[in-house]
């Protein structure tokens, strides 16, 4: 039994179907990719785990706990982390106060907060700027911050949506070892991103959305070989003509 | 430091503000009691308009019930005037808290709307309760001096500028920035968006049910339509807008230069007071966006917000 059990979610926006029957689970302390080809619907999945988003059909357990029902912000307090894929930041509070509010809100007061936000900043190298209104902030340190802010919480389940999307290649690798940093200290991690050096770096597990649909599910390398995740990526004629191909190449 | 420098003019404002009634008139005391009001008004609404981001076009409505339920207590039901006050002051948070968990789940314009409805909705229930006064209006005993509203009415203005300075430096506070900023991401990191912003909301309606309370036996004659006037709503608005929504020291400024100016005006004609405020909320809107205070915020890079936020920054 995982820390997250998806059964039979859906998703209907008026009479667009844009999630179907998405049944997972994940086992504590993996990183699972979640892929797929724009509009697929992966932001919306990791919406309705976090609660901003209700789902139409379907049921989320967390810690086997029905969440599908609640607030987001109690979702939060119980351990269960996101960050934004459009960054969504707290742009009158300057960075420090952006993470102290969220170690604030699970209850860290006085030395041992402000400790903790001095840890995070240090974490995700963003202690310079402490002190900087976050409206002023370029958007690789929004999506920092949105980490660290994620962090504050002191997650058992982080929900990451794009964080790499936009970084350049130092500050990729910065980020891929900050995730596998994370990874060894035991916080499971569900990770959105287009960066296939990213999801085959850091993941255990991959899963593939397709128009709503979960497609595959499994091993990074065995997931990206499948004829169906090649042929939502990239259409059926380049499967077919893929014995005189490569394969999947680099990022998608 | 900064913040000493600030709390050194807050001291200095006050020590004049205090002084008005011995050194001068009866005018201007009269004068700096309806400034002093509007400052607690505006500080009232600047909590959910300027901290929390809710434009409320119905804050009147705090003003008036606080006003219409102390007269009632008072004369129907023959209350001493503190507790028919307090009872007042009490009913009106109550009645703003309720109230704002509805109101509160609208946004922008629906939610500044739907307020102007609740000032409008509530004046009509006033008016057609009988205990009220039934729209007849309610003649108190005329007590005290103009010095000693003018006091109250100040002594609410500084509480109201005390609640902002304590609530901006708070995480409270912040939790309201945050809203404002974006209140998905607040929900996000686990913070009750509903709670936090109706007990603005509350606190709001509280402040203006104080002025209120004052203001009622004040002017010794108090009617619904006059306490229920949309226009002192987009006073509040206006003077919060004008020195700067979200800052400590805006609404006070607001209501000071706006009570200048219209007094100016008056000299003139009566008229011209509406002109003079029509002009002066075009140049703030075109010239002055983010108010007086606000346009003074650094630029990038700038302190860290909270350091020296007496605040002549937002």
């Amino acid at each position: 039994m995982g820390i997250l059990e998806v059964k039979g979610l859906g998703k209907d926006f008026g009479g667009l179907r844009v999630l179907e029957n998405i049944s997972f689970s994940l086992a504590e302390g993996t990183v699972t990719g979640l892929i797929g080809p724009n509009g697929a619907g992966k932001s919306t999945l990791v919406n309705l785990i976090a609660g901003s988003d209700r789902p139409t059909r379907g049921e989320i357990y967390f810690f086997s706990r029905p969440v599908h029902n609640l607030a987001s912000w109690r979702i939060a307090r119980l351990g269960l982390a996101r960050t934004f894929q459009i960054t969504r930041i707290f742009r009158d509070l300057t960075l420090r106060e952006n993470i102290r509010l969220a170690a604030w809100t699970i209850g860290l007061r006085g030395s041992r907060l402000e400790a903790e936000v001095d840890r995070l900043l240090d974490l995700t190298e963003l202690s310079d700027k402490a002190g900087v209104l976050c409206s002023d902030l370029t958007l690789p340190d929004q999506k920092r911050l949105q980490l660290a802010r994620a962090l504050a919480l002191q997650p058992k389940l982080l929900l990451l949506d794009e964080v790499m999307a936009g970084l350049n290649p130092v500050e990729l690798d910065k980020a891929i070892a900050l995730l596998n940093r994370l990874r060894l200290q035991g916080i499971t991690m569900l990770v959105i991103e287009h960066l296939m050096k990213v999801i085959m770096n850091i993941s255990d597990r991959v899963i593939v959305l397709h128009q709503g649909q979960l497609i595959a599910d499994g091993q990074p390398t065995e997931v990206v070989n499948m004829s169906q995740v090649q042929e939502a990526y990239l259409g059926s004629r380049y499967v077919k003509h893929k014995a005189e191909g490569t394969g999947l190449g680099g990022d998608a | 430091m900064k913040k000493k420098r600030d709390m050194l003019l807050a001291a200095g404002i006050l020590l004049i503000a205090l002084g008005i009634p011995p050194l001068t008139n009866d005018y201007i005391v009269q004068v700096g009691t309806e400034m002093a009001m509007y400052a607690a008004l505006a500080g009232g609404w600047n909590l959910i308009g300027g901290l929390t981001g809710y434009p409320s076009f119905g804050n009147v409505a705090f003003f008036g019930l606080g006003a219409m339920l102390a007269g009632a207590l008072s004369v129907n039901s023959h209350w001493p005037y503190w507790l028919a006050a307090a009872a007042a002051v009490l009913g009106t948070g109550i009645f703003a808290l309720l109230l704002g968990l509805p109101l509160l789940r609208l946004k922008g314009h629906y939610f500044s709307i739907a307020t102007l409805a609740l000032a409008q909705a509530t004046l009509a229930v006033v008016t057609n309760t009988k205990f009220l006064g039934a729209g007849m209006g309610m003649s108190l005993p005329i007590v005290g001096s103009p010095a000693v509203f003018y006091y109250a009415m100040l002594a609410i203005a500084v509480l109201s500028a005390l609640i902002t300075y304590l609530l901006i430096h708070s995480e409270y506070g912040n939790t309201l920035l945050a809203i404002k900023s974006d209140e998905v991401a607040a929900q996000a990191i686990g913070i009750n968006t509903v709670l936090a912003k109706s007990s603005a909301f509350a606190l709001s309606g509280v402040l203006g049910a104080m002025a209120g309370v004052v203001y009622a036996l004040w002017q010794s004659y108090i009617d619904p339509p006059t306490v229920f006037e949309p226009s002192i709503t987009v006073l509040m608005l206006v003077m919060t807008m004008m020195g700067g929504a979200g800052t400590v020291a805006g609404p006070v400024l607001g209501a000071v230069l706006i009570g200048i100016l219209t007094q100016l005006a008056m000299e003139v004609s009566q008229n011209a007071s509406s002109l003079v405020l029509g002009l002066g909320i075009i140049a703030v809107v075109l010239f002055l966006p983010k108010g007086i205070l606000g346009f003074r915020r650094p630029g990038k890079g700038g302190k860290r917000r909270g350091q020296s936020n007496f605040p002549l920054r937002g």
